[in-house]
């Protein structure tokens, strides 16, 4: 019998993912959604028997969605996929019925392992299919050809590195909230190209409101080379002096000590999710400040380089009950762009 | 240091791959033995496709008999050589490590050539080091801008 799925994630690659991770022989039809509304209305339409709900959405997110399924008594069986691990996460989503939770990247042999456990799918169903599998396989190395064909484009797949930031922002969330001991709450990360003056008066923004300061490190590796910024809001400087434990007065050098411990935390394991899911290995420069009594429009003159176009990747975590709020910013030049693409493109043909 | 079991060797060469100073070993013929991880990030070229090639046919920038007299002279007094950036600014062209704020394209570097004796004692390796001075370089010549133009 053909059974209901439903896939609910704002980012295609994701969705695609996701549906490459289900098992091969499963007898499936699958449906699509990009957020939480859409989701509601294909259940209530009966298309969703087994829903995989990714919780970072715009319009209705997975939390907002679990509430509805959960207070209106919907006919579905809910399966978190989200990139945000941090443990609150989890116990927040068991608690308004979820049945598991899957980390992303999603792979097959936890989607399987969750699926055989709650029964959904039997052991022998996994079986019979190993035929059919060979010859996908065989269908599949005949469809990679096609593709290898498009890795020339330069064009930027927004969704695609939406998505393995999103990964990587959630593993830095996590590590951040492990260590202050706090909720972190995960954005939707934006992914934008821009042109060497936006970023200009993006930076130019912080040096006049004199309240924000930063830290920015160089990575490079495989071809790809960029810069992570984390900015940081001077009015939270009291909020996260409380959290870190620092007694006395927030002078400056407390304020830069606790400006490196947060983004030795945020860079640092953002950067490793990042290139751990793409393969590739950096090397990092030592952080630099900005502001801090030093004027950011000292250290970039955007007259004396030819600037390209850069591509960002933005993200504002906020730490839930305090006033804390940062910026992380990583930058990427135009020149990796090609490398990073082709890897963006390998790691969905990874997942056939 | 010493290194007695595997597992010495193993974070030795974790340390080695990590470290943000690139080093260099090269025989007596200018071809490269080994190099570590920032030499890798920075050239964008693998360890595995570095060792064996000619150092000045892998980086034709760099000033042959310049180089070789500094290496020689190294392997006579059996002692270290220094090359600061204010005599040469780079021996590798290397892109700048913060591509998007930095004020220069290039990386400065220090280098310090280190002569390595095999267990007969004779030198026939030679290690590079190089260091990342960038920053130090930057706001030295602004430094020296701004000095030129209180004097006059």
């Amino acid at each position: 019998m053909t059974i209901p799925i439903l896939i609910c994630d704002d980012s295609s690659f994701a969705r695609k993912q996701m549906a490459r991770a289900l098992p091969d022989n499963w007898d499936v039809s699958i449906t699509y959604a990009q957020n939480g509304e859409e989701a509601i209305a294909a259940i209530k339409q009966g298309k969703a028997d087994v829903l995989f709900l990714d919780l970072n959405m715009p319009v209705l997110d997975g939390y907002g969605t679990l509430e509805i399924i959960q207070s209106q008594d919907l006919p579905t069986l809910t399966i978190v996929v989200s990139g945000d691990i941090q443990p609150e996460a989890h116990h927040r989503v068991s608690a308004m019925g979820a049945l598991d939770f899957i980390q992303k990247p999603t792979d097959k042999t936890k989607v399987c392992e969750v699926l055989t456990r709650y029964g959904i799918i039997r052991p022998e169903d996994l079986l019979q299919g190993q035929l059919l599998q060979e010859s996908a396989a065989q269908l599949s190395s005949s469809k990679m050809n096609n593709k290898l064909r498009v890795t020339n484009d330069t064009g930027v797949n927004f969704d695609a590195y939406q998505e393995v930031s999103n990964v990587a922002m959630g593993r830095a969330g996590d590590l951040l909230a492990r260590v202050l001991n706090v909720k972190v709450r995960l954005p939707i990360p934006k992914v934008n190209v821009l042109a060497s003056s936006e970023l200009h008066m993006i930076l130019k923004a912080t040096d006049d409101t004199h309240g924000i300061s930063g830290v920015c490190q160089g990575f490079i590796g495989s071809g790809i080379s960029g810069e992570a910024l984390i900015l940081f809001y001077d009015s939270c400087a009291n909020e996260l002096a409380k959290l870190m434990d620092y007694q006395g007065e927030v002078s400056d050098a407390v304020e830069r000590e606790m400006l490196m411990d947060l983004s030795n935390i945020l860079v640092g394991s953002f950067l490793k999710g990042f290139s751990d899911q793409l393969d590739l290995s950096f090397s990092h420069s030592h952080p630099e400040f900005l502001g801090l009594h030093r004027s950011i429009s000292d250290l970039i003159h955007s007259d004396t380089r030819d600037w390209q176009e850069i591509l960002s990747i933005e993200i504002n975590y906020v730490i839930e009950e305090y006033d804390i709020e940062c910026d992380l910013l990583i930058l990427i030049t135009q020149e990796s762009l090609q490398v990073l693409n082709n890897k963006l493109i390998y790691l969905l043909d990874e997942c056939i | 240091m010493t290194v007695n079991t595997i597992g010495d060797f193993h974070w030795m060469l974790n340390m080695f791959n990590a470290i943000d100073v690139g080093m260099v070993v090269i025989d007596s013929d200018y071809n490269i033995e080994s190099w570590n991880g920032f030499m890798v990030h920075h050239s964008n070229i693998d360890g595995n496709d570095a060792k064996g090639k000619n150092l000045f046919s892998l980086f034709p920038s760099i000033d042959k008999n310049w180089f070789m007299r500094k290496v020689e002279t190294v392997k006579t007094i059996e002692n270290q050589t220094f090359i600061t950036w204010e005599q040469k600014p780079y021996l590798f062209p290397f892109k700048h490590s913060r591509p998007i704020t930095s004020t220069v394209e290039y990386m400065y570097q220090n280098i310090t050539i280190i002569p390595l004796p095999s267990l007969t004692g004779k030198i026939d390796k030679i290690s590079l080091i190089i260091y990342d001075v960038t920053d130090a370089a930057v706001n030295r010549i602004e430094l020296q801008k701004l000095q030129a133009q209180l004097v006059s």
